[in-house]
């Protein structure tokens, strides 16, 4: 699994690990987020039980496990969460943050820990001493209970599916290299998976008001710079929840 | 050899499985003996009521059965509760396993990354998971030691007590003459009752000490084996 260094302050540390290239083509590729704080880690959305081998196999060589404090789930899907059970085995005292509405629900992978629920507001993720990583609300975008991380000090926006894109396998790179022709990989995704056009613009409203340089999704190219502003406006011009119309209804007599 | 590369063969992991539900699926027509059993002591009741003073001896018979049906009915309940247990411990087993091969997969994935800060800890997870296996392994084979006990009691409770029942009832058939028909229906249908039970017992047996030999087979592979002994362990 290859990995890339966002930011590094000498104190606080962003490093993203993905396209993995021992990935069977069956499994959707997914980005983890490593954040380091005074020798601290938090993985933010550690992953599914098919990427654990060769995550963990990337993250040694930048943290030893015993010095991560922190598992997020930025909601309930298994690509997000479902290793946890590999990760309590590592470190039995780690502690699991979700939204309340998953918190029961995440424990059936496993791990026999119960998981931090988040309240619905949001809160921050404690690190190595800072209570600046903000849990930014994101509900509804796609799951009812969602959230970001918004790091203030690294000015990253880590947006789960909230930008996600569904890259072709020879795409490499962590970055959007150009937002217009990056439309296409994401357009689809972000009218189906997103239900709600007005949880959608409420989120949009809310991130509007941060400074932000970079926007890690959890699938598919990291935003940088001017691409924010960009990925914003394209969001808040799509009509989400609007993708099946196409899908037909079994139910239909097709006579 | 490397206790990383160790690993339990997918036809070793899929016989046990479908060991333990094969042995509950050859256990499922007891039920339907055992409303034979049942329809059989009431029948008993019937012939001994029709026969009058001279079914008396009869009704001993008539009695045992009743008895031999709650007693036999007590023990597939008990079977059926280690029936459960055995699912949940195959599939607890099954658990660590494929928590054990992603482990592994994950300390030879670090192993191979240039720079890698410490790999005890997946070391040791590696080494608590698979005590957890040894302990999963070991409730299934006492799971299993449990199962052989409670079959050997349905046969010494149905199969060996209606057999007895049978000889009885065949002598009483014998005194009683040409009155005796009511009997002789209850005799034969008590035969071929006593055969099928016999029948399902063995099979069960049979199946019991096939998935023995299979967790034995599992506790040498998880105590040591590769791949390249899957086909070995499967066979």
């Amino acid at each position: 699994m290859k990995r890339k260094t966002l930011f590094n302050d000498g104190q606080r540390r962003w490093v993203v690990f993905g396209r993995d290239p021992a990935k069977g083509e069956h499994v959707i590729d997914t980005n983890q987020y490593l954040v380091v704080h005074n020798d601290r880690g938090a993985l933010l959305d550690p992953g599914g039980i098919e990427v654990f081998p060769s995550y963990i196999g990337a993250l040694s060589a930048e943290i030893s496990p015993a010095d991560i404090d922190v598992l997020f789930a930025s909601h309930q899907d298994p690509d997000i969460i479902s290793s946890l059970a590999l990760w309590l085995d590592l470190k039995p005292e780690l502690t699991c943050m979700a939204s309340w509405i998953w918190s029961s629900f995440i424990p059936h992978f496993g791990g026999g820990r119960p998981v931090q629920p988040i309240p619905d507001k949001g809160g921050y993720i404690k690190l190595g001493g800072s209570r600046d990583l903000r849990l930014v609300p994101a509900h509804y975008c796609h799951s009812s209970g969602q959230f970001n991380v918004y790091d203030p000090r690294a000015k990253i926006l880590f947006s789960s599916d909230i930008g996600a894109a569904l890259l072709p396998e020879d795409h490499k790179g962590f970055f959007v290299q150009d937002f217009d022709s990056h439309i296409k990989y994401m357009d689809a995704f972000h009218k189906r998976w997103m239900p709600s056009n007005e949880a959608k613009n409420a989120w949009v409203k809310r991130v509007r008001r941060l400074d932000i340089d970079m926007m890690c999704p959890q699938h598919g190219a990291i935003f940088r710079g001017d691409d924010v502003q960009r990925f914003l406006d394209w969001f808040e011009s799509i009509e989400v929840g609007s993708a099946t119309h196409n899908s037909g209804d079994p139910t239909d007599e097709d006579e | 050899m490397k206790r990383s590369s160790q690993t339990v063969s997918p036809e070793l992991t899929r016989r046990i499985r479908a060991g333990a539900v094969g042995i509950h699926r050859t256990f499922a027509p007891i039920h339907v003996l055992l409303a034979e059993v049942e329809r059989l002591a009431l029948n008993a009741s019937v012939a001994c009521g029709r026969l009058g003073g001279r079914g008396r001896s009869f009704a001993t018979v008539a009695r045992d059965l009743h008895a031999t049906a709650t007693e036999l009915s007590l023990r597939i309940e008990a079977v059926e509760q280690v029936f459960a247990g055995l699912a949940g411990d195959v599939a607890a087993w099954s658990e660590t396993e494929r928590r054990l091969r992603l482990l592994r997969r994950g300390l030879k994935a670090a192993e191979a990354t240039p720079g890698v800060k410490s790999l005890c800890h997946l070391q040791r997870a590696i080494r608590q998971v698979r005590r957890q296996q040894h302990n999963h392994i070991n409730a299934l084979e006492a799971r299993i030691v449990s199962l052989d006990g409670h079959i050997d009691r349905i046969r010494w409770t149905a199969v060996r007590q209606t057999r007895y029942l049978c000889i009885l009832a065949s002598i009483e058939r014998a005194h009683l003459g040409s009155r005796g028909e009511a009997v002789e229906a209850v005799v034969s249908a008590m035969s071929k009752l006593a055969d099928r039970l016999a029948a399902v017992e063995e099979e069960a047996r049979d199946r019991v000490i096939h998935l023995a030999m299979q967790v034995r087979r599992l506790q040498r592979a998880t105590s040591g084996s590769s791949p390249a002994r899957w086909k070995e362990q499967a066979a």
